[in-house]
């Protein structure tokens, strides 16, 4: 396998299909904790934490467990419990083991389960082929590595333009989600710029 | 009378999408066209409606702190369920939507019906409930995709609307997605606040 | 520790429980439509590229290879010239678009010229890659609903990308022209086209375009081992036969 194929799906997942910008997944987050950017970075970290966690964990099941028994269809539930009970059990870990990190991570971990990012992330992971190809493995956790660094970006930039805009003087009926979508349709069109790109 | 009131609550007072600002995900990126708009919210109304009976009628014996696990396998069994159902019996549907099936168990309304009303609810409140909140649901989403079908790809229903006009690209790719939502967020804030006045 | 653990345990277990049936039962109900769709589905593909005009009559359905470890189906056709059968191949192709996989049927003659392309699987952005099933159609949202039954035209049972690849050499690379598109091509342009072994690209959807081109080239060369092969299997049994 080339390392070539890595780096064009961490480029690809971070800039090009940027999870929120481009493919319009876990929204809910986006709006929701990107007021600052303290908080934007502790979202977005423990996103990349789990996305990895779960597409690593996903892929083994879908491929060991749910092919070999002929229960496919149960994809959607076998997923979504793999990852809520992965939040709980990384929120205790982290408790447990660094109540430093646990601060900064802990209020946003029970959020992650309804993030539709993730469960988005292992489904097209099953979509685009994986289990099938060469070296799946790699490819599906990188490709969440990837999805999670693309939406920490996401998060980041909307948390820094957020907080300027506190000063901005906003129109009285534009102001709170109304002019959140406007910045976030405007950093969907520079990231559209992406799009078409070669690697 | 409450029952009507309800449904009013779930399309206008407190639609989930206009007003509460959740469930934003898949008004976002399946309002590309109208039909899409409406399969997305028959899918998403039945298993807001199913789940809400369920949850309420079990409420009994769930105990409170394992209530989110079982809350969630419910959910996604209907999401099963209609992911079955409509491979079989409407497979150009069941492609067209693609991901954003599955991702009905991750929507914040159906897990936050049926935490917020199903579970302190009766059966038949948390039915209308449903409903209500389904109907708020295809209402956002279909005035999202006849906005956006129509400017970004000039059709209507898949045929085309004014023969001849070059569509807005733009619009039926994400930041036309978030520029609809702005506005019509924008003109929903202009009727209440002059309401209020 | 019954209320704490055994409790909560035994509910939870009998919601999955439950649930599973009741998912398993309505998975046994719907398999067997679903199946029926697909199979119906890939046998309309294969129609669509070996139409029943150019006189092709399937032979071997759906053989499976190996091909450098991967398997590989394809399917053969024949039809008499003369003496002569001549042979035609349909496979299945697939490869990564914009945002997803797209699956297509692909029908080449013996000297790998295109029959016909259908594609069966996509999830391009509407409006963009999405119109790889685009029919040519004068249709619109007020002749169809407001207007009189003649003026609806008929429609073709394939989408004008998918027309553009019948007739093109699979031997050479396929090239992409982006001077407009097939649907509202001049003959010269169509010519053009033909001429150079190109497709019109679709506008803001190259990579969609490149990628059907691409698999494309890699179901050929499949395909030409696959045919090695048999050739050799044959041969093999040949000269077991002649030599006692």
């Amino acid at each position: 396998m080339e390392l070539k194929a890595l780096f064009t799906i961490i480029i690809s997942t971070v800039f090009i299909n940027n999870y929120v910008l481009s493919q319009l997944l876990g929204l809910c987050p986006f709006c929701g904790v990107s007021k600052k950017i303290s908080s934007a970075i502790g979202m977005g970290f423990a996103v990349i934490f789990v996305m990895t966690m779960a597409s690593f964990i996903t892929y083994l099941v879908y491929k060991y467990l749910l092919i070999p028994y002929e229960i496919v269809y149960l994809r959607t539930l076998t997923f979504i419990l793999i990852i809520a009970s992965l939040v709980q059990l990384v929120e205790m870990i982290i408790e447990k083991f660094s109540p430093p990190l646990y601060q900064a991570l802990g209020i946003f971990l029970p959020l992650i389960t309804t993030n539709c990012a993730i469960l988005g992330v292992t489904v097209l992971n099953i979509e685009s082929g994986f289990v099938t190809a060469e070296f799946g493995l790699v490819k599906t956790v990188v490709q969440g590595l990837g999805a999670g660094i693309g939406f920490l970006l996401a998060l980041l930039l909307m948390a820094g333009i957020r907080e300027r805009l506190e000063l901005a003087d906003v129109p009285e009926n534009l102001k709170g989600l109304p002019i959140t979508f406007v910045v976030a349709g405007l950093l969907a069109l520079a990231f559209l710029g992406f799009a078409g790109m070669k690697i | 009378m409450k029952i009507f009131e309800l449904i009013k609550n779930g399309i206008w007072h407190r639609n989930p999408v206009l007003i509460i600002g959740i469930g934003l995900c898949p008004t976002l990126a399946v309002t590309t066209s109208v039909s899409n708009a409406l399969w997305m919210t028959v899918a998403a109304m039945f298993v807001l409606v199913g789940s809400n009976i369920l949850v309420s009628s079990i409420k009994r014996i769930v105990p409170p702190h394992i209530r989110i696990p079982i809350f969630i396998t419910i959910i996604a069994s209907f999401v099963i369920i209609v992911e079955l159902l409509l491979k079989a019996y409407q497979p150009e549907v069941d492609k067209a939507l693609g991901i954003f099936i599955p991702l009905i168990v991750v929507n914040c309304i159906i897990l936050g019906r049926a935490e917020e009303f199903a579970y302190k609810n009766s059966i038949l409140d948390s039915l209308f409930d449903g409903i209500g909140m389904g109907l708020g649901l295809g209402f956002a989403l279909t005035l999202l995709a006849f906005v956006r079908e129509i400017l970004g790809a000039n059709k209507l229903f898949g045929y085309t609307f004014i023969p001849g006009m070059e569509p807005s690209l733009m619009m039926i790719m994400a930041p036309g997605a978030f520029f609809t939502l702005a506005f019509i967020l924008w003109a929903m804030n202009a009727i209440k606040s002059k309401q209020k006045k | 520790m019954f209320k704490t653990l055994i409790k909560p345990t035994l509910i939870l277990g009998t919601i999955g429980l439950i649930s599973s049936l009741t998912l398993s039962y309505i998975n046994k109900l719907t398999k067997p439509e679903i199946e029926k769709r697909l199979q119906k589905k890939k046998d309309e593909a294969y129609a669509a590229v070996l139409p029943q005009q150019l006189g092709y009559i399937i032979v071997e359905k759906d053989k499976r290879v190996l091909i450098d470890g991967q398997e590989f189906v394809y399917t053969r056709a024949e039809k008499k010239d003369g003496e002569r059968n001549i042979n035609a191949y349909a496979f299945e192709i697939a490869k990564r678009g914009y945002s997803g996989l797209i699956r297509s049927i692909v029908a080449v003659d013996e000297n790998m010229k295109i029959l016909g392309l259908s594609i069966i699987q996509q999830t391009e952005t509407p409006g963009l890659g999405a119109r790889v099933k685009e029919m040519i159609s004068k249709e619109t949202f007020f002749s169809h609903f407001f207007g009189n039954a003649a003026e609806t035209a008929e429609q073709n049972a394939q989408s004008w990308f998918e027309q553009q690849f019948i007739g093109l050499d699979c031997t050479k690379q396929i090239g992409i022209l982006k001077k407009g598109e097939f649907s509202t091509a001049s003959e010269e342009y169509k010519k053009e086209l033909l001429e150079k072994n190109s497709v019109s690209a679709i506008t803001g959807a190259t990579i969609t375009t490149k990628a059907v081109i691409d698999s494309i080239a890699e179901g050929i060369e499949k395909l030409k081992k696959a045919i090695d092969q048999e050739k050799h299997s044959q041969n093999a049994i040949h000269k077991e036969g002649k030599t006692p």
